[in-house]
């Protein structure tokens, strides 16, 4: 079981990720995989682009403990947390987990269960720039609720 | 007691209070991260607006979050102290 945890500006590859992943690795039955994108709408504004900010040395730290969390709870295989930080635009992609695992029903699961405790327990935090200026990203009350069904 | 503590504002906070970080001289009277909290409301009105049981914002020690249960947690010379507004990521 590896868990491994990246966060910068570069972007990834969902598929050469996912290559990377599986190779030697025949006991590997399912690939679970969720890719977090940024919208040109939010809270009904347009969205120009966004600037993602984190806390350096406390974020990969707070990733590898949701990782090995998820692991503690499920059959996992391999586990992989990729977040983007920096300026970013619609259309870009900011986050990848994948989860690889013996059977469908622990990859799906291991792999929602990360994004929901990422959104409430990893340190990012969203700025915005709409027609209205610049704004930082208020949380959202549906992400305790969804972080807090584990 | 003796030493400081370097006490970091995050993100939207660092807009709230006017300033990314400070250093706190650590005395008796401001021992653990409650009494930090307590000091901040006592001089900030930006604290007293965002630091409150309602709202979801958090405090790490060394990196570490500290549950609204363990404000006891003492403090020592050296530690970074981290004020975090409700967190968007993902």
């Amino acid at each position: 079981m590896g868990i491994e945890v990246r966060v910068g500006e570069a972007d990834f590859d969902v598929g050469a990720e996912i290559v990377r992943l599986r190779r030697g690795r025949p006991e590997v039955g399912a690939v679970a995989s969720f890719v977090g994108c940024v919208r040109d709408v939010n809270d009904g504004a347009a969205v120009s682009k966004l600037v993602l900010e984190h806390y350096p040395g406390m974020t990969e730290k707070a990733l590898e403990d949701i990782g090995a969390e998820a692991c503690r709870r499920w059959q996992v295989i391999d586990l992989l947390i990729v977040h983007r930080v920096g300026p970013l635009a619609p259309m870009d992609q900011i986050v990848l987990v994948v989860v690889t695992s013996g059977h469908r029903g622990e990859a799906f699961a291991a792999c929602e269960f990360v994004m929901d405790y990422l959104k409430t327990r990893a340190p990012f935090w969203k700025r915005e720039s709409t027609p209205e200026g610049e704004r930082w990203v208020d949380a959202r009350e549906s992400d305790d609720q969804a972080a807090a069904r584990w | 007691m003796s030493g400081s503590v370097r006490v970091l504002f995050l993100a939207r906070f660092r807009d709230r209070f006017g300033r990314a970080e400070q250093r706190v001289e650590l005395a008796p009277t401001l021992a653990t991260v409650g009494d930090l909290i307590r000091w901040l409301h006592a001089n900030e009105p930006a604290a007293r607006e965002e630091l409150t049981p309602g709202r979801a914002w958090r405090v790490a020690v060394n990196h570490a979050l500290v549950p609204a249960d363990a404000f006891d947690r003492p403090l020592s010379a050296g530690d970074e102290v981290a004020f975090l507004p409700p967190v968007t990521g993902g």
